[in-house]
Parts: structure tokens; sequence; C-alpha cells
């Protein structure tokens, strides 16, 4: 008997003797409840935003103020102009296709059609716009990430990067920069049109983290380049990197950090099975607001706002998109999807607008969101070769 | 556009799809129980992880009843599902526990210690190395299969599949009372 027959045999006895321990089989009505426990999370949670946008239309001084630095979340501002009807694949006008580009089939579309994209092997997994073209990773059959820039106008350069799989790029605001995390932890940043690449550290625990934000244009030795880099799963942790200097974990209470922006980390502050509560903090650790609504995703490239989902997200697509004020977590749109619609990535494409790829049964495409709640086709529907996979990839900002 | 499959399936009504679950899950969640119960090392704990997710795919089951492989995304779910930060902090929070099931290991014809040990050492593992561990030698997946189902690289499977067979052996060897799994060293 080999090791692994033996190791196969020995966890088969472990396994089995789960129910020799007391362990039994669900019934159907179990599974029911929780499924029922789960809706009606994300129903509590809407009915008691509706019943606070009344309160607030009558009583608008009743907005509770915990302490002098926190507040709850206020309630949108009532005004006619915005178009909140659910978000569905209907009629819609057909506006210009992604503006930094996006990735449809696996395969990174160019403005210019004509230039080709040689050397890119697999299927595009991530996407970043950043200046004069995108970083974009491929993914091989293998399951490998290799990451590249591609060039505006076509071409790619000489250089490419392993990346972690199934992580993701962050860009620094004025798109100079593009970080990343290689396999083994290392965070890497690309700048200067892929001309330029620095190291900047390795963080301890090596796999399972992603980039999460940079906030400044050079990362070159000296420079005062922070990035940002959380875990994507298991304990969470976050690490800033610095050039030439050792990576350090930040506090705690900012482990779960998605998005920084001038000094402010958007992350989550509990989860539960249910639903889960996030925060906007300062580096002191203060909580700018909170909120237990809406999951915080990511800032609007001028920082004025938070892209947001609902509070509960189980991995397989969103029925919410809401955009807050990054200031006070004032909610400026909330849009619901129709029935069966499901929103499986949603990224700022300029400080005003939001692009969604979003499916209903047997078709995706990506709508073009404005802050008023005005939508288009970014790229018009397609038939769903897999209606559990999106055939569309967007770049982040 | 032709119909798709999910359209006939709204058609037909919701009991349909219904019954199609039910019947799927009498067959399936045994299965999935017990690669709970290795992923979790805890009855209650296992019961609770199968549960969310048999849920959460009930409540997807139009999207992915007609996909390639349920059985493949029912898996993705649960490991997922164990090992995400949702999960993971749900389990801080209210910690389960069975171990008095565990530490007095039941003593079938077949025990010899090393079952004991071993399965010791296997919940000692490191949350992915134990995926791995489970996924590739219970599950006898693929190391492509294993790497899509956890979402991470073939390379990293293989590395951490490595770095737990040395733990194991390295746990195992302390033992002096073993002859069985460890004397494949």
């Amino acid at each position: 008997m080999n090791t692994e027959t033996d190791l196969n045999t020995r966890l088969t006895r472990e396994a089995d003797s789960f129910f020799r321990n007391g362990g039994t089989e669900l019934d159907l009505s179990q599974v029911l409840n929780r499924a029922g426990e789960i809706r009606r999370g994300r129903r509590m949670r809407a009915t008691m935003l509706m019943a606070a946008c009344v309160l607030a239309i009558a009583a608008p001084t009743a907005l509770v103020v915990t302490n002098r630095h926190v507040t709850t979340q206020p309630q949108p501002t009532q005004h006619g102009r915005v178009d909140e009807s659910p978000l569905a694949l209907g009629d819609l006008p057909v506006g210009d296709s992604p503006h930094h580009g996006f990735s449809e089939d696996g395969t990174w579309q160019l403005r210019v059609a004509a230039n080709g994209l040689g050397g890119l092997r697999g299927q595009v997994a991530a996407a970043a716009a950043v200046k004069d073209g995108a970083m974009v990773a491929m993914r091989r059959e293998s399951g490998e990430m290799t990451a590249y820039f591609i060039y505006e106008q076509g071409g790619v350069s000489e250089q490419s990067w392993p990346m972690e799989s199934g992580s993701a790029f962050a860009v620094s605001d004025g798109g100079n920069v593009a970080a990343f995390v290689e396999p083994d932890g290392t965070v890497v940043a690309v700048q200067d049109r892929g001309t330029q690449s620095f190291e900047l550290g390795t963080i301890p625990r090596g796999t399972g983290f992603t980039a999460v934000a940079v906030d400044y244009e050079d990362c070159s030795e000296g420079a005062a380049c922070n990035v940002y880099a959380a875990t994507r799963g298991g304990e969470p942790e976050t690490y800033l990197l610095q050039p030439g200097t050792t990576p350090k974990a930040l506090s705690p209470a900012l482990a779960h950090t998605t998005d920084v922006s001038s000094g402010r980390f958007a992350g989550f502050t509990s989860i539960s099975d249910t639903g889960s509560c996030s925060a906007v903090r300062d580096a002191k650790l203060t909580t700018l607001w909170k909120s237990c609504d809406h999951r915080l995703l990511a800032f609007s490239p001028d920082g004025k706002h938070l892209l947001a989902s609902g509070a509960y997200g189980d991995g397989m697509g969103d029925g919410e998109l809401a955009v807050l004020d990054s200031d006070n977590g004032k909610v400026v749109l909330d849009l619901k999807t129709a029935a069966e619609g499901v929103l499986t990535q949603m990224v700022w494409e300029d400080d005003e607008h939001l692009l969604a790829v979003m499916h209903q049964p047997g078709r995706w495409a990506v709508l073009r969101i404005g802050l008023d709640g005005s939508r288009e086709y970014a790229v018009e529907p397609v038939k769903a070769e897999d209606d559990t996979a999106s055939p569309f990839v967007l770049p982040t900002l | 556009m032709p119909t798709t499959v999910r359209e006939m399936r709204v058609d037909e009504g919701p009991d349909a799809a219904h019954a199609d679950f039910a019947s799927w899950m009498a067959a399936r969640q045994g299965r999935l129980l017990r690669t709970a119960y290795l992923l979790t090392g805890d009855v209650h704990a296992a019961e609770d992880l199968v549960q969310t997710a048999l849920a959460k795919l009930y409540l997807a089951w139009d999207r992915v009843a007609d996909a390639p492989s349920v059985d493949a995304y029912a898996r993705k779910v649960l490991v997922n599902e164990h090992t995400s930060m949702w999960r993971r902090l749900w389990r801080h929070r209210e910690v389960v526990s069975d171990t008095s099931t565990h530490e007095v290991p039941v003593r079938g014809e077949e025990y010899d210690g090393v079952g004991a040990a071993l399965w010791s050492a296997v919940r000692a593992l490191p949350e992915r190395q134990r995926a791995v561990v489970v996924l590739r030698y219970y599950e006898q997946l693929s190391e492509k299969e294993t790497a899509d189902a956890l979402g991470v690289s073939l390379g990293t499977v293989k590395s951490q599949a490595s770095r737990a067979l040395t733990t194991l052996r390295t746990h195992l060897g302390d033992r002096d009372d073993l002859t069985g799994w460890e004397a494949h060293r």
C-alpha cells in the first residue's frame, strides 16, 4: 500500500465516523429553513431601509448619532431625478463600449482591432485600467496567472509577472502604478507604461493575498508609495508595503480592508452567515461612519463615493448595486435587480459612472449606470453559453 | 433566441425544480457531510456547514441545476463556505466543539492507533493544506480539480499537498508505537 492510498483509506474511515459520532443527515425542511433565513435576512434589510426612508422624509432629525464621530448610515435624499427602477436587461439604449476596455470570452478587446496581442496565453482573469493601457492577468489551463501590460493601441509589454491565482490589481488614482501580489506573497508595483517594476516586499504569510489599493504615482526606491494588500479569505489581515521597508501588518481593526482612498479605509467590521457590517475609518482607527445595510466595495476615482452592494454576499452574484457618499455613508443610489437578475461584477468607469456585468436567464450584458440611475448598454446582451460563468471581465480603476 | 433549459424549468413550475433539488440532495448529502466533517473536524460544525451550503445551492438551483457538474459546483460552494472569511468569522463568534467525541477514538476492530494519530495530525494542518488533503486524498480529485474547487493555482495545490504530507509524516514519525502509515516514508 502506498502513502496516498493509505491516506485515502484512513480519511475514508474517519469520514465514515461522522455518523458513528452522532452526525445525522439533514431533512429537506432544515435546508429550506436555512434558505429562508438567508432570504429573510436580505428582505429584512431591504424592508428596514424602506421604512427608514419613510421616517427620514417625515422626521429627518430622527437620524441616530451614536457619538460625535460615528453616525449610522443616513437615508437617501429624496429627489425625483434618480431612476431607482430595478435593473433589467430590457429595452435600453446602446452606448459606447467600456471606455477602458474589457474582456469577452477570455480575450481582451482592443480599441484598434487590427493590432494584435501576441504572446498572451490563457484567458483574461483580471484587468485594471492604467495610464495608456491596461494591466491584464491571463489564466492558463493549469490555473496559474501571469500579468501583462497591454498598450492602449495594441501590443504587450516585454516583461510579464507571475500573479497570485484569483487575486486582482490595485491602481493608483492617476493610473501610473498598478500593484499586485505574486504567488509567493511578493507585492509588485508596475509603473510608467509597464517599463518599470519594483518588488516592495514579501508578505510573511505568503499566499492568499490580493492588492487592494495604491496611493501614490511612484513606487520606486525612496518614493512615498503605500500599497495595501489584504487576504482574500481565511484569517483576515491587511498589510502595508512601502519601498525599502518591511511589510507591516495593519491593526486588526483594518484587517478586512476592501479599499483605501485619501487615508480612509473601507472594510468590514463584522460578518455573519446572514449579513455584515462595514465602516469607513481613518488611519487613526476613528470610525467615520458605518453601515449594516451595505458592504463597501470600492471608492470612486475621485474618492467622493463608494460602490457598495447588499450586506449579505454569498459569492454567487449580487442583487443590489448602491453608491454611497464616502464622507457620511448617505445613500446616493440604490438599485435592485429585476427578478432572476444577478450582478457578477461592478466597477467604476469614471467618477460619475459604473459598469456592471449582469445576467438574466440566457443572457449576459454589461450595463453603464450613472449616479442618477440612468442606464445603457456598454455591451449589448449576448446569449449565455454558461449561465454560471460570465463571459465578461471588466477592468478596475 | 431559443428557449433555455432554465426557462423551461420556470415554465414547468417551481415544484419541478424543488423536487429536482430534493432528489439531488437525498443522493449527495451523505458525501457532502463526510467531506465537511473532514474539513471541520466537528460533527455539529459539519452539519451546519452542509446546511448552509445546501441552502445556498437551493437558492441558486435555477442557475446551477444544468451546470456540467452539480456535484463539483456543490463541492466548491462547500469548500468556499468553509474557507471564506464569512465562515471563519462566524466560527470565531460561535465556537463549537465536540472534542469529547474525538478525544476518545472509537476502537473498532481495525483500530491500530495510527488512524487517531493521523486524524489528529490532519486536524492540526493549516486550513488550506487540510482542504487540499481532503480534496486530493479523500475526494480523490485531480490536482486540477482541486485547484478549481479551491480557486487557487495548480502550483499552490502541489506545494500545499507536499507541505501537508511532509507535516503528516513528521507528526506521525514522532510516535514510536506507529508501524503503519509512517513506515512508507
